[in-house]
């Protein structure tokens, strides 16, 4: 077990400059995982703002938190130009990278692929790609909960307003959706469903839309909460009552959902617990190199609040499933 | 690149290669002690648990990444939050030239700004100003954000004012415990050092501190709170004991954060920009990475008061209190 690594540094200050020696394979640092001491975070959308997003604030609580147990360093990155870009590139390819969590990616993304080629074990969130292992909520099942209940509650002209479908998780929520309402024999109507990139000005024009080629729509799904909030703003705004005439559902269950007026009945993601599954599914390939990819997904839950059921009976209810 | 010292500190160079070094140490992959460009690294170095759902941390990353995204530098966050991993931040300060480092919570007995110095790192103090590390900083007015908050406890009638502070060894912990002492002083109280307790900047210490003041002085009038975040904190533990706020205790935070206009009732509290901190930070740390012989620049921010329920509610005294 060489200690070339770890050495110098523990040798003082004249010392922490050694780059670290070693075996040079790249199969070499999955016989060693104690030597990386470092996890990369790789954030590949970040155009709403990291830090102000609370689906990644959670997210990335969740990923320190289970590091911190570890005694590993975080190291995030957030790239959006292609000159960012190759700065992250040459940061993971660092040896004392032991493992990255990739987050937010878009499908054409360039970094599976690149993981790969440097033989870095990796782990997507919310972004299946069939050679990496991936952890999410399974929103297919939470979109279809969200829209058997608008359906449970009468609604039968029900609109949905999606994520941008470069995005794997907005497309399992509008395919959720779109089950629901084949499941329940209501016919689909592509002029019914809006496509909104997660953006909240994006799905205030989106409503005002569906509005307008809609003017009887009784119920709408949006595939967040911050959009759901958006919406709710369009609605009022247009004298439609929240239920009443219009019932709404978001997503995610974030700090929007509550922020409403009527609050907001979602599906809640488990963002913590997805960003410590993470780290658990990382560890394990850091440490079983040549175990075959997993998914992993966990379970979301259906909440009930006032802009579904008015301001009596607000409950939160588990999906039965 | 800049060319280190003679001595030691030319050892200290991941790009020195002198004669007769074997090569060894040349990472794997080709890629060498890489120069990363366009990366701006942000090293939290006392990363407490928790650290996104404080609104100081989550608030100042945002500036910074903001103002890092239009210059179309890498936002690179570093968190050790142990001493293995400061070993780890180490290796990858001295194995890995990014453009720049951001320094945000840094200790007074950190390592890293010797470290920073030596190798010539551009670098930025980003809420705290260090006066003797030769580092550029930038900060809040945090001694005067204690007296405006001291003052206006005074103006109120408050006599009583205990201080539930931050880390001691942090910069912003001490400047506002020593605005605390010093506006007590001009206003001819006597200073009584069982007033003043740690709240570590965290909320579980936060209450601990609220719950010793109210053993030791029962008829305390008035806390200040060096946080937005541990002053909540404490106003539940006020609001526990059956203090009526702020007839019976008056609070004031510091921060103004989301969490202060939130809180029930409203905190009053000192305003600081902390995303102007950060988007500043980015600024200054520009300037030194177009010109690394630039000197050392100290900025520091106004702070002004924002009186809420927690000091003004309905029931404002209208005399001083015997």
């Amino acid at each position: 077990m060489p200690q070339s690594d770890n050495g110098p540094v523990a040798n003082g200050s004249a010392g922490d400059a050694s780059p670290p020696a070693g075996p040079r394979s790249v199969h070499a640092r999955h016989a060693r995982p104690q030597a990386a001491a470092t996890i990369g975070v790789i954030v590949a959308d970040a155009t709403t703002g990291l830090f102000a997003d609370p689906y990644y604030l959670a997210l990335l609580e969740g990923i320190m938190a289970a590091l911190a147990e570890r005694s590993l360093m975080l190291m995030l990155m957030a790239p959006m130009s292609p000159a960012e870009l190759k700065a992250t590139k040459a940061l993971v390819a660092r040896k004392d990278i032991g493992g990255v969590i990739l987050v937010g990616l878009h499908t054409d993304s360039p970094l599976p692929a690149l993981m790969q080629s440097l033989e870095i074990p990796a782990v997507t969130v919310g972004h299946t790609v069939r050679e990496l292992s991936n952890v999410e909520c399974d929103c297919r099942d939470g979109a279809m909960a969200a829209v058997e209940h608008l359906i449970s509650l009468g609604r039968r002209r029900i609109a949905v307003i999606s994520g941008d479908l470069d995005i794997p998780v907005a497309v399992d929520r509008l395919l959720g959706y779109r089950e629901a309402l084949a499941a329940a024999g209501i016919a689909m109507d592509p002029t019914m469903e809006e496509v909104a990139d997660f953006l909240a000005d994006r799905a205030h024009l989106s409503m005002e839309r569906l509005l307008l080629s809609h003017p009887d729509l009784d119920a709408v799904f949006v595939a967040s909460d911050q959009m759901a909030a958006a919406a709710v703003g369009v609605l009022t705004h247009a004298r439609k009552r929240i239920p009443e005439d219009v019932a709404v559902i978001g997503f995610d269950d974030s700090r929007f959902a509550l922020e409403t007026s009527p609050a907001l009945s979602t599906v809640r993601q488990p963002f913590e617990e997805l960003g410590r599954e993470a780290v658990h599914v990382l560890m394990r390939h850091i440490a079983e190199p040549h175990e075959a990819p997993r998914q992993v997904r966990l379970k979301t839950k259906l909440v009930v609040r006032a802009s579904t059921v008015g301001r009596e009976g607000t409950t939160a209810a588990g999906r039965p499933s | 690149m800049s060319k280190s010292p003679p001595g030691s500190a030319a050892r200290d160079d991941p790009g020195a290669t002198a004669p007769g070094v074997p090569t060894r140490g040349v990472p794997a992959r080709g890629q060498g002690p890489t120069p990363v460009r366009n990366c701006v690294g942000v090293v939290v170095t006392d990363a407490p648990e928790g650290l996104l759902r404080d609104p100081y941390y989550s608030t100042i990353f945002k500036g910074i990444s903001s103002a890092l995204a239009e210059r179309s530098l890498l936002f690179l966050l570093l968190a050790p939050l142990s001493e293995s991993e400061q070993d780890a931040t180490r290796r990858l300060l001295v194995g890995t030239q990014v453009d720049g480092l951001i320094l945000i919570g840094l200790h007074t007995d950190s390592w890293l700004p010797r470290l920073i110095q030596r190798r010539k790192i551009p670098a930025v103090m980003c809420g705290h100003l260090p006066p003797d590390f030769g580092i550029s900083g930038i900060d809040c007015d945090n001694f005067r954000g204690s007296v405006l908050a001291i003052d206006h406890l005074l103006s109120i009638g408050r006599r009583r004012i205990a201080h539930i502070s931050g880390h001691h060894t942090t910069p912003s912990g001490l400047d506002r415990l020593m605005g605390y002492r010093q506006a007590l002083a001009a206003a001819g109280i006597p200073l009584d050092p069982t007033m003043e307790e740690s709240g570590d900047f965290l909320v579980g210490p936060a209450r601990m501190a609220m719950s010793r003041l109210l053993e030791s002085h029962p008829d305390l009038d008035a806390v200040y709170v060096a946080s937005d975040q541990m002053a909540v904190a404490a106003m539940e533990v006020l609001a526990k004991a059956g203090r009526r706020i702020p007839e019976d205790v008056a609070v004031v935070g510091f921060d103004d954060s989301p969490s202060a206009a939130a809180a029930s009732p409203s905190l009053s509290t000192i305003n600081q920009s902390i995303e102007l901190t950060g988007r500043e930070a980015v600024k200054m740390l520009v300037r030194h990475i177009a010109d690394p012989e630039a000197a050392p620049q100290r900025v520091v921010l106004d702070v002004e008061l924002v009186i809420r329920e927690s000091t003004s509610g309905s029931a404002r005294p209208a005399a001083p209190t015997p």
